[in-house]
């Protein structure tokens, strides 16, 4: 199984190579025994890709654009910038400098990363744990996790459990009170359950306990969904800010949330006649460059969970 | 709940040298009291706690027998003095800096403090040579937990829930102020009242030289538990573009009708430029609104008062003009600043606080950008009724402990703290070291280095701050234009009704206002009708107006009543 | 490795020819103890999963009982009087309570037609696109959105749609009239849900791909073999293969039904007025949360997940009758 699981990462129609000489005449990703699409159509599509691209791209143009101009510059298009002036780096500067940023890096890239996989060894345990149809007590069990999404607890309560527990200033606060999510659990257990029954059954009958099933059947056909709910798990990991405000007092054990969330606040009102007095103000290119870095350790791990979204390898290869 | 572990007794903090009163065994009881026992407990039974709030203000001869002594202090006499109360300002640096405190006032003691930022994380104490620095000259360690500003309120109320994670000294804004926080204070903080009421202030001199009506400000259930950070006597202005308005050929209004006309003149959106930003702030203090008021004897609320009515019709009539820009319409206040700074709009509200700022932001790529506030005027173009600004903008806290050294101690850090300008310690406090965190420039005023501009921050600043002065000497334009238009305002400004009381309004009545924010909005914008008003106001006096009144109304004093 | 899992399960799986669906295990106390031998690796690997969410979860939501107490911060839990049912009356008979649910239900009524729909559109248009560079290139742009702030999201849309935005510049300079957009209460609805697409549909396809890679290609062949055209193949292999999906996401969306962008609206809230901004969230934001008044916030929350958790259930239901396994199996 592992073997063919790893093979025809190109193949994506799982129908082996293409002969060469049908690349010419038709697209060359088009398997035998499809029909080709009128011009139309084709043309429709085209347009409609384009036109969903450019909504997102001509935005995150000007983000990027006003992250990269200068003082005068956005003076001049007295918001985000559309038409490139004068371009410089200062924003970024400002915001790298000093070595804060670089140290809430390190932070969060580690609660993220241990926070991810405390999170998907529990959920995804709890899911095939919940997924397999008749099995005892999983009624109540996921009626104990259905409950976790709709009745939240409020700030006070959390924080005295936390602070209790022993958890103020140390990472682990904000691993554990979130390290599950029934939604996740209940969309990975939706995905485990979907999968053919026969494949378990079988298993079982070759003598397969529940834990070599999980290992060996489940998870290497789910690579896709649990690539997605790793993802989401990430996501939340490394987007959390409130949680850090409340339970981590030491400036130096911040994630990079709080941190570049502070170049923002530089523009908040305080009410009165408080002067802030801090040496540094902020500019709509410090905000945006802020945007900017936030999005660029996403930039860089999306690939790894797009690259099993090619459809069909996995069943294919199990079948095989 | 809040004992799912068994809670530790208070940690205690490290040897401090000093000569300890009580036994240890003694603090550590009170400590575990303390975490053990829900704050109100506490409270019922707290002996210290003196007149309840709920009988109303104290008298006269009740605030005299706490007060603090006033001894004020200048070590440098202003440029520009003050007038009427209103704000000194320094152009100049003094041509010695004189020494504020002798000695060293820490004796190595280690205090957590938790404070709000709004400015960028600074680097940790470790790498953070103006903490260092401070410390230093302390002799004590002030560990910092610096949060988040906006989300503070939320913070302070989860950590005073839980005392055994109160830190050793507490920030806390005005604006922050928990609700029923009254409750709260005598259980969890210190009352500092023993240790400065009279003439014991005497051995802080920089704390004598705070203004009474800031240590009114921060008695509690009849004690002193607050050091002040003290407001200015007016905090916000309408500010106006005056390079703009000289270019288009306007002068600052004098009247609600010329500010109307100069906003719509001002506004042409072929050039992107509009009159004005949401002055809504502003309308209200133009004609005149405070929260509470006194007409023909009686309280009255803001949204009860005529004026308040005359300033939704003045806003609706502004922005029906087409004068307001259609960001701000759409209730875009955060980029506010941005619009006004480039142009876009050319006259603005906002805190005093926010002048400096923009200056220090758009100077050096707009040279000839000019923002001042106009001289505040009635609506009819009369002279202008201001209302004095609260006698303190931040408190700080000392957590509640029996070990007086360890109070001690704290107080004569507030003390080199509240040094004047004109001291070495004020220069420390704002500007750390020279050649470290600041320079000079050609002036020879301070300037903060790039190392300073990340690791200087107004941190220190919070715990406690001298009586305010403008003493922005590398501006000594803007000191002077800002001290004289103070100067021009002050004999303008009264006293609100409950001026300087620290009053906290019963909690189910703190969202009775809402629905006029919510129709003031609405009428502002064109859609609700001003005659909403009525029906607004009669349902906040039978959902709990009228009972607020008749709360509020015990706090009256005598000479409020008769005005 | 579970050692005791081999052959003697009692209505065990496979021995049967039946579908394991059907299985049915005998309902006797011998019965209980049997599956509860059988099934105890699978109860084992839902342990961390409970613990977890016993204590960061239910030790917390048990902090709720102050919607029945008059509750201060400073005086505890312990300490604070108990109060009856005045919290959950204060919130019913305030007409500006009901005032918000019924914004919030036609918010999410709204949405579930013009937003749920479009990131399965968008995959199965992804899908259908051949070329892996073109549909690596589209996805990687598409999902992007979703790390902006709603600051800044509304603040993107107010530059392009708003009184001095770039689309009135052009109308202008073109010689028409402007138009109102983001401060028409009339067009809300279509506004907030735009930005939502906007920020959300592309993150929203990722889900439906990942549903899409387990499909078998092998039945698109046979399909076509047999003569089903395009349109049959997504209409009788696409869409089935995505059907659990977007039953579990609509029905776990209904019993969100009354959570709506509490950040998205708190934003746009003046510029439209609370009459048509004002939700569930915001209410008990301004009532509850912002006045330190934690009873009536905990009482408000109590009666929203109650509320939300009947209509999942109901959803469920439904979904039992279409035959569809939604969030909850029968048995």
């Amino acid at each position: 199984m592992s073997v063919t699981n790893q093979n025809a990462p190109q193949d994506v129609n799982g129908l082996g190579p293409v002969p060469e000489e049908r690349l010419r005449v038709r697209s060359s990703a088009r398997p035998v025994w499809d029909e080709e699409p009128t011009a139309a159509g084709k043309g429709l599509k085209g347009l409609a890709l384009v036109l969903i691209c450019a909504a997102v791209v001509v935005p995150l143009y000007t983000v990027l654009l006003t992250s990269l101009s200068t003082q005068a510059t956005i003076t001049e298009a007295g918001g985000l910038v559309l038409v490139p002036g004068e371009l410089t780096l200062e924003a970024y500067r400002q915001v790298l400098s000093g070595g804060v940023v670089t140290r809430a890096v390190l932070v969060s890239v580690g609660i993220t990363a241990v926070g991810t996989a405390v999170s998907m060894v529990v959920s995804v345990l709890g899911a095939y744990g919940l997924s397999r149809p008749g099995s005892y007590g999983h009624r109540v069990v996921l009626f104990t996790l259905l409950i976790t999404m709709f009745f939240g607890a409020g700030m006070i309560p959390t924080y005295l459990l936390v602070s209790n527990l022993g958890l103020i200033d140390s990472y682990w606060s904000l691993i554990l009170p979130t390290a599950v999510s029934a939604f996740n659990v209940l969309l990975l257990r939706g995905f485990f359950t979907g999968i053919d029954a026969s494949l378990i059954d079988s298993a079982r009958i070759d003598g397969a306990g529940d834990w070599r099933i999980l290992a060996q059947i489940v998870l290497p056909m789910s690579k896709a969904v649990t690539a997605v709910i790793a993802l989401f798990y990430a996501v939340g990991y490394w987007n959390s800010f409130f949680q850090a405000t409340l339970y981590i007092n030491d400036a130096t054990k911040q994630p990079l949330q709080v941190v570049l969330r502070s170049f923002v606040l530089q523009g908040v009102d305080v009410p009165g006649a408080v002067d802030v007095g801090s040496g540094q103000v902020a500019s709509l290119a410090v905000q945006m460059a802020v945007a900017v870095i936030a999005i660029v350790p996403v930039l860089l791990v999306y690939p790894f969970v797009q690259k099993h979204f090619s459809s069909g390898v996995m069943i294919g290869a199990v079948k095989g | 709940m809040e004992q799912h572990t068994r809670p530790a007794p208070a940690p205690d903090r490290e040897h401090r040298g000093g000569p300890a009163r009580r036994s240890l065994l003694g603090t550590a009881v009170a400590g575990a009291a303390l975490a053990a026992l829900p704050g109100g407990l506490a409270a019922c039974t707290s002996r210290e706690a003196g007149a309840q709030q709920d009988d109303g203000p104290l008298t006269e001869a009740e605030f005299a027998a706490i007060m603090p002594t006033h001894q004020p202090l200048t070590l440098a006499e202003p440029d520009i003095p003050g007038v009427d109360g209103s704000t000194p300002g320094y152009t100049t640096l003094p041509a010695a800096l004189v020494k504020a405190v002798d000695g060293v006032p820490g004796k190595g003691g280690t205090y957590t403090v938790m404070s709000p930022a709004w400015w960028t994380t600074p680097p940790g104490a470790e790498d953070n040579a103006y903490f260092q620095a401070v410390n230093e000259a302390l002799g004590a360690t002030l560990d910092f937990q610096i949060a988040d500003g906006n989300t503070y309120a939320d913070k302070l109320q989860a950590v005073l829930a839980s005392p055994k994670d109160v830190p050793d000294w507490v920030v806390i804004p005005t604006w922050n102020i928990p609700p029923r926080f009254q409750q709260g204070v005598s259980a969890l903080f210190t009352d500092l009242t023993d240790f400065i009421a009279g003439d014991e202030v005497l051995k802080y001199p920089n704390l004598a030289n705070l203004p009474t009506d800031a240590w009114k400000y921060c008695t509690f259930n009849g004690r002193i538990y607050g050091l002040p950070y003290p407001g200015e006597l007016i905090g916000n202005a309408l500010f106006y573009r005056r390079d703009i308005f000289g270019q288009l050929g306007l002068a600052a209004p004098t009247s609600a009708d010329e500010l109307l006309q100069v906003a719509k003149d001002a506004t042409d959106p072929a050039a992107r430029r509009w009159g004005c930003e949401d002055i809504w702030d502003g309308a209200q203090l133009l004609f005149g609104c405070t929260d509470w008021m006194m007409q023909d004897g009686n309280l009255i609320s803001r949204f009860e008062s005529p004026r308040y009515r005359e300033a939704i019709e003045f806003m609706r009539e502004l922005f029906a003009s087409g004068a307001v820009h259609p960001d701000a319409v759409a209730g875009n206040t955060q980029q506010a600043k941005d619009r006004f700074e480039a142009g876009q709009t050319v006259i603005s509200a906002d805190g005093l606080g926010g002048w400096h700022e923009a200056l220090t932001r758009v100077l050096p790529s707009n040279p000839s950008f000019d923002q001042q506030p106009m001289d505040w005027f009635a609506p009819d173009g009369g002279a202008p009724t201001l209302y004095k600004g609260a006698p303190v903008n931040i408190f700080s806290f000392l957590k509640k402990t029996d070990d007086a050294a360890a109070v001690e101690e704290m107080l004569a850090i507030a003390n080199y703290i509240a040094s004047p300008f004109g001291s070495e310690e004020f220069q420390l406090v704002n500007y750390g070291v020279e050649g470290v965190t600041f320079e000079r420039d050609a002036a020879g005023a301070p300037a903060l280095n790039e190392r300073g501009s990340t690791e200087v921050t107004s941190t220190y600043g919070f715990l406690v701050s001298p009586p305010i002065v403008n003493a922005k000497v590398q501006f000594p334009q803007y000191v002077r234009d800002f001290c004289d238009w103070m100067a021009r305002q002050a004999p303008h400004v009264v006293e609100p009704v409950f001026y300087g009381q620290q009053i906290q309004d019963p909690s189910q009545f703190s969202s009775l206002g809402k629905p006029f924010d919510d129709l003031a909005k609405d009428i502002i914008r064109g859609r609700s009708d001003v005659s909403e008003l009525d029906a607004a106001v009669k349902n906040w006096r039978s959902s709990g107006g009228d009972e607020l009144r008749a709360y509020r109304e015990k706090f009256l004093t005598g000479d409020e009543a008769a005005s | 490795m579970a050692s005791g899992t081999r052959v003697e399960r009692p209505g065990e799986r496979a021995e049967q020819a039946r579908p394991p669906r059907a299985r049915r295990a005998p309902k006797t106390r011998t019965g209980h103890l049997a599956r509860l031998r059988r099934d105890r690796s699978l109860l084992l690997m839902c342990l961390p999963m409970v613990v977890l969410l016993l204590v960061f979860a239910y030790v917390p939501i048990a902090g709720n009982v102050i919607a029945w107490q008059d509750y201060s911060p400073f005086t505890g839990i312990r300490a604070s009087p108990f109060v009856g049912w005045y919290n959950f009356e204060r919130v019913f008979t305030d007409p500006a309570f009901w005032a918000a649910v019924r914004n919030t239900l036609v918010i999410t009524l709204f949405q579930l037609v013009f937003f749920f729909p479009i990131p399965i559109a968008l995959a199965l248009l992804l899908n259908s696109v051949l070329s892996s560079r073109v549909r690596v290139t589209v996805q990687s742009i598409v999902y992007l959105p979703h790390f902006f702030s709603w600051v800044l999201v509304v603040s993107i849309f107010q530059q392009i749609l708003g009184g001095a935005g770039l689309l009135n510049r052009l109308l202008e300079a073109a010689g028409f009239s402007g138009v109102e957009i983001v401060t028409n209460p009339d067009t809300f609805l279509f506004l907030i849900t735009s930005q939502a697409v906007w920020k959300d549909a592309g993150w929203g396809i990722i889900v439906f791909l990942a549903a899409l890679a387990a499909v078998d290609p092998s039945l698109y062949e046979a399909a076509a073999m047999d003569g089903a055209n395009r349109w049959r193949r997504m209409w009788h292999i696409t869409l089935p293969a995505l059907k659990p999906v977007i039953v579990l996401l609509l029905i776990l969306r209904l019993g969100d039904a009354l959570t709506v962008g509490f950040e998205q609206l708190i934003l746009q809230r003046d510029a439209v007025g609370q009459g048509v901004a004002e939700v569930l969230d915001t209410f008990v934001y301004y009532r509850g949360v912002r006045n330190g008044d934690w009873s009536y916030a905990a009482a408000a929350g109590l009666v929203k997940g109650v509320v939300s958790l009947v209509l999942v259930l109901a959803a469920n239901k439904v979904a039992h009758v279409f035959g569809e396994q939604g969030v909850y199996s029968k048995r």
